[in-house]
């Protein structure tokens, strides 16, 4: 079995087996500075990300059964690690033996919740039906997690707010029984409602339907016994799939939640497509609509699961975070782990093999062909005199840079630079030798440059390393193991066949691209056929840029860069297209870069995904774009949409 | 053997790029998973894998192998235990009781949606529902999966686990019934009207029912069952007067599945009486297979197939229960039916050779050179020689 390609962490029940695929990366990554700023479980948290970023691994390390089963179980290898993080989110107490501080429960919104939003009745009713179903099951799956942790109902006690006493008898009052029993009334009698084939008139509704019932207005905390101590943990109700619910009902749960009056931790896990379009393009706005007495950040938490600040700092974190989960992925592949390879950094090649000696002599012999032939003899030096001694240093020698092919191309693109730079009609003299109106300079944009067009005219692989593989997933977990799986089934094969233990650059990128081809392909979302027109309209347009002789954007753009101010006007006179924007972006077809600064403006990047860069061929660098309009983005969705320029 | 050893001589056998051979050995894993390991002839330490290295090394070329394995790959139907047992337990709900409505239905004179609403009409239903017998006519009609299905819908004395039973079992079935529908005044005394016969596969239909040309007369099944169900009419009423017959197998051949019915009316008509039957039988199937997966020489791509069908082939399969067939050499199976299609619990011989028969290397009684055969899926053969 492959782990990878089974999204293994998703059909593991057992929390034991769960374990040693969660890497504590995330926690930190995404959870940390909010614990450290107290506002993980005292007002509404809510978790945003795509498909396959994690947030259902994430969240599922807070439920009481998983912090007790890795508490108790020390033989756990990255038990400390996860410890650590844990602590670090303040879902363990570690002054002395490290305890459980939360009890989370994970309730999917995925089945009749929904279903209460279509029943025949007022907004209220049908606000309150849900709000009693969800508490309901809330509660039973809190004492369900307790039993299945081991904890006898017996010494289980509830701890209620001080001034609740009316509303902590209509739960069931302190006995957990009682309160048990309840909840299941109340779950009863709503979901007969909510299934019935015919739905009562409202005066008709059972009891437990319509009865007051607030038990996260009530519940403060729970204790319960661990060890020799008796424990207070918190309650946390992980409301999963949010993106179920109608917009309205959604909102309705946000305010819900938002409420100083609810004691209990509660987080929700949505995807993107769930929000608002000017929620996901103008984010900074945050989710639900202003009201007075609503101050979002206050009352909120919002945690986007991608990039936002410091990209190339998220990009690295995410670097981390893949090494981590594909470590632990190995370890689970007994082909690999008996052989001590659990590292897949490791068994990718990084270096570049050796260029054909016919292709590098056909590269060397374009220097002085077409156009670049009247390039004078002087000129050409200094050319090749900026690139040796670019490549002259020792760390690029050992990377490999200093390869040859890659000397000659970055020649070569200086030489198609220079002409650029130089007056037309002196192409017509036999030998040009005069200053180029800018000075050339030799860098690691033309070096990337120079490897890109070697990938694109002479077939030298790209893509291929460790860091190449996590930069094309986009920092999504999902489509990191999606990509990485296919990898190590080839090496797994090749350890089959004692064909060797790493991967070579050129089987790397074949396999990338080949796999980028099928997820797309693969790919189902909302608006499906007019992101994909947008995506290939930008990635068409990109690739003709990035083959220009002259690299003018280095390695190549992979975006489309809209003025921020134009851009801002999508959602109030484009209503379509903000959909469409929405719907790429919640699916990680491509990303928002906003508010990006450069050559003196402020620009919203529409940048695409790793994966299209694997499957067109464009580079992975981010903030190369092409300057257009919201007209062509407006005509790209359109069928039969033509180039834009 | 361990897997991974096995692919790795796998892709040695057959020559695979580093590509294919991913490719492939996800394929072959994930099938000897969920289907091929589970086939009722592999032990432990020789399951699929194994089987399907030693089977390949029989082939002496490179292209021949790779044809092979297109076999497995690309043309093979197996039949798993779920899938079979999915065709047992449909066999009441999709096919018995759908029947017994329609009887009703007709002798009502009423649509047949109106049997279930009618309350006279399901009192019929549930009357003849009791007066169906179900006699398996092979252990492949798993009467015990039938039987475990309708628990509570029919009882254990309508099940029979022979179609020749003696006259003890008749008369006890016949008991049966009539104590839980004991006769009112004026009717007459309860019998069986619908007898259901049961088998797993048809592949010709021969053993079901065929003409013997050399002792000019009709045999098979059910030739057996009703010479057995006259001997025990003539002592007990066990059947009703207009009592019928339906016939129902799990798989069958397009081919076999479509001659049926007029080979048995032709049974009927004929002067010999084999099949004593006053009104043709109803016959159904759970599944077809189409004409169309046979491997045939006159289909391009299944040229290569058909000549390694000939090449690697050993006379000494041959029986004379498997010329019953009507087609001696067996390289496109029995009555060359040339099918790809394997059983769980035991491959039929209607399908290539290549795939089931075993036979040593030797000489035949002519003095030819005979060549080993290795099967993937081996049969164990009903018969002896």
């Amino acid at each position: 079995m492959n782990p990878f390609e089974k999204r293994a962490t998703e059909y593991i029940r057992d929390d034991v087996a769960f374990l040693p695929y969660v890497t504590p990366e995330p926690l930190v990554t995404y959870l940390e500075r909010y614990a450290k700023e107290d506002v993980l479980f005292d007002r509404l948290v809510v978790i945003i990300g795509t498909p396959g970023s994690g947030k259902t691994t994430l969240a599922r390390l807070f439920l009481l059964p998983t912090l007790t089963t890795l508490l108790r179980t020390p033989e756990l290898p990255s038990q400390p690690a996860l410890i650590d993080a844990l602590a670090a989110c303040k879902a363990i107490t570690t002054d002395g033996t490290p305890v459980p501080a939360v009890a989370g429960c994970r309730i999917p919104l995925e089945s009749d919740y929904r279903d209460c939003w279509e029943l025949p009745y007022t907004e209220d009713i049908r606000h309150n039906l849900f709000c009693s179903l969800l508490q309901a099951r809330t509660v039973l799956a809190w004492l369900r997690g307790m039993e299945d942790a081991g904890f006898s109902m017996s010494e289980v006690r509830l701890i209620p707010r001080a001034d609740a006493s009316a509303a902590l008898e209509a739960i069931g009052g302190e006995s957990i029984e009682r309160i048990r029993n309840v909840a299941r009334e109340i779950e009863r009698d709503v979901y007969r409602v909510t299934a019935g084939l015919l739905p009562p008139p409202p005066d008709q509704l059972p009891a437990g339907a319509t009865a007051a019932y607030h038990p996260f207005d009530v519940i403060e905390a729970f204790e319960i016994p661990f060890g020799t101590e008796r424990l207070r943990v918190k309650p946390l109700v992980i409301c999963d799939d949010a993106h179920f619910l109608h917009p309205t009902q959604l909102d309705g749960v946000v305010k819900w939640f938002a409420r100083r009056e609810v004691r209990v931790a509660r987080w929700m896990l949505t995807r993107i497509d769930a929000l608002r379009p000017h929620e996901v393009l103008r984010p900074e706005n945050g989710l639900g609509d202003a009201e007075p007495g609503f101050n979002r950040s206050r009352e909120m938490a919002l945690i986007w699961m991608q990039s936002t600040g410091d990209r190339g700092a998220n990009r690295r974190a995410f670097r981390k975070i893949a090494k981590d989960m594909a470590g632990r992925y190995l370890q689970q592949m007994p082909i690999f782990a008996r052989r001590n390879l659990i590292s897949l950094e490791e068994l990718l090649e990084s270096t570049a093999p050796p260029f054909p000696a016919g292709k590098l002599k056909q590269l060397q012999e374009s220097l002085s062909s077409g156009p670049r032939r009247v390039v004078g003899a002087n000129r050409r030096r200094e050319i090749e005199e900026l690139v040796d001694s670019y490549l002259g240093s020792e760390r690029r020698k050992a990377s490999g840079a200093a390869a040859p092919e890659v000397r000659a191309m970055m020649i070569r693109i200086l030489l198609e630079r220079y002409l650029k730079r130089v007056p037309q009609n002196s192409l017509f003299d036999d030998a040009i030798d005069i200053a180029p109106s800018m000075p050339l300079r030799a860098d690691s944009n033309v070096r990337n440059a120079a490897e890109m067009q070697l990938y694109h005219d002479f077939g030298r692989p790209y893509f291929y390393g460790f860091d190449t593989l996590c930069d094309s997933a986009s920092e999504n977990a999902e489509k990191f193991l999606r990509l990485a799986g296919h990898l190590v089934a080839q090496l797994e094969t090749q350890i089959i066949r004692n064909a060797g233990v790493k991967l070579a650059p050129a089987v790397q990128d074949k396999l990338l691209k080949e796999r980028a081809a099928r997820m797309l392909e693969d790919e189902d979302l909302p608006e499906r056929a007019r992101v994909l027109r947008l995506c290939e309209m930008i990635a068409r347009e990109c690739l003709v840029v990035t083959r220009e002789p002259n690299a003018s954007l280095g390695e190549g753009p992979n975006a489309w860069g809209i003025l921020q101010p134009e851009f801002d006007t999508i959602v109030t006179r484009h209503p379509e297209l903000a959909r469409v924007l929405q719907s790429g972006v919640a699916y990680n077809m491509f990303s928002l870069v906003r508010d990006y600064g450069t050559k003196g403006q402020i620009w919203c990047l529409v940048e695409l995904s790793g994966v299209w860069s694997l499957k067109v061929g464009l580079g992975l660098a981010r903030g190369w774009f092409l300057e257009r309009k919201v007209d062509d983005l407006l005509r790209a969705i359109q069928p039969d949409a033509g180039d834009s320029r | 053997m361990d897997d991974n050893k096995g692919l790795k001589i796998l892709g040695e056998t057959l020559g695979w790029s580093n590509e294919e051979a991913r490719t492939e050995f996800q394929w072959l894993r994930m099938m000897a998973a969920i289907k091929y390991d589970d086939y009722r002839d592999f032990l432990p330490g020789m399951r699929f894998l194994e089987n399907l290295a030693g089977w390949l090394q029989q082939f002496s070329q490179l292209d021949e192998r790779r044809e092979a394995y297109r076999l497995l790959r690309q043309r093979l139907i197996y039949v798993s235990p779920p899938e079979m047992q999915r065709l047992v337990e449909l066999l009441y709900p999709c096919v018995i009781e759908r029947r017994l409505i329609q009887i009703i239905a007709e002798r009502r004179g009423i649509p047949e949606y109106v049997v279930r609403v009618d309350r006279d009409a399901r009192a019929d239903l549930d009357r003849l529902r009791r007066r169906t017998l179900i006699l398996g006519l092979s252990d492949g009609a798993r009467i015990d999966i039938l039987r475990h299905s309708t628990t509570r819908i029919l009882s254990n004395e309508q099940f029979v686990l022979q179609t020749q039973a003696d006259l003890f079992k008749w008369k006890s079935v016949l008991a049966d019934l009539q104590k839980e529908q004991p006769a009112k005044e004026g009717e007459p005394k309860a019998a069986f009207e619908v007898v259901v016969l049961v088998d797993d596969f048809m592949g010709t239909g021969s053993s079901f029912l065929r003409y013997d040309a050399e002792e000019k007369k009709w045999k098979g099944k059910l030739c057996k069952f009703l010479a057995s169900l006259q001997y025990a009419m003539d002592n007990v009423p066990v059947m009703a007067e207009n009592w019928q017959l339906c016939v129902h197998h799990y798989l069958a051949t397009e081919k076999a599945a479509h001659a049926m019915p007029e080979r048995e009316r032709q049974a009927i008509a004929s002067p010999g009486k084999e099949v004593p039957l006053k009104r043709p039988s109803h016959y159904t199937f759970g599944a077809k297979v189409p004409d169309e997966v046979c491997i045939s020489a006159t289909k391009p791509d299944d040229s290569a197939l058909v000549a390694l069908t000939q090449s690697y082939y050993n006379t000494k399969i041959e029986t004379r229960h498997t010329n019953v067939g009507g087609v001696k050499h067996l390289g496109l199976g029995y009555g060359g039916c040339a099918l790809p299609l394997i059983l769980h619990h035991n491959t039929p011989n209607n399908s290539l050779a290549l795939l089931w028969a075993e036979a040593p290397e030797g000489v035949d009684d002519a003095g030819s050179p005979q060549r080993e055969m290795r099967p993937l899926f081996r049969r164990r053969q009903r018969h002896t020689v």
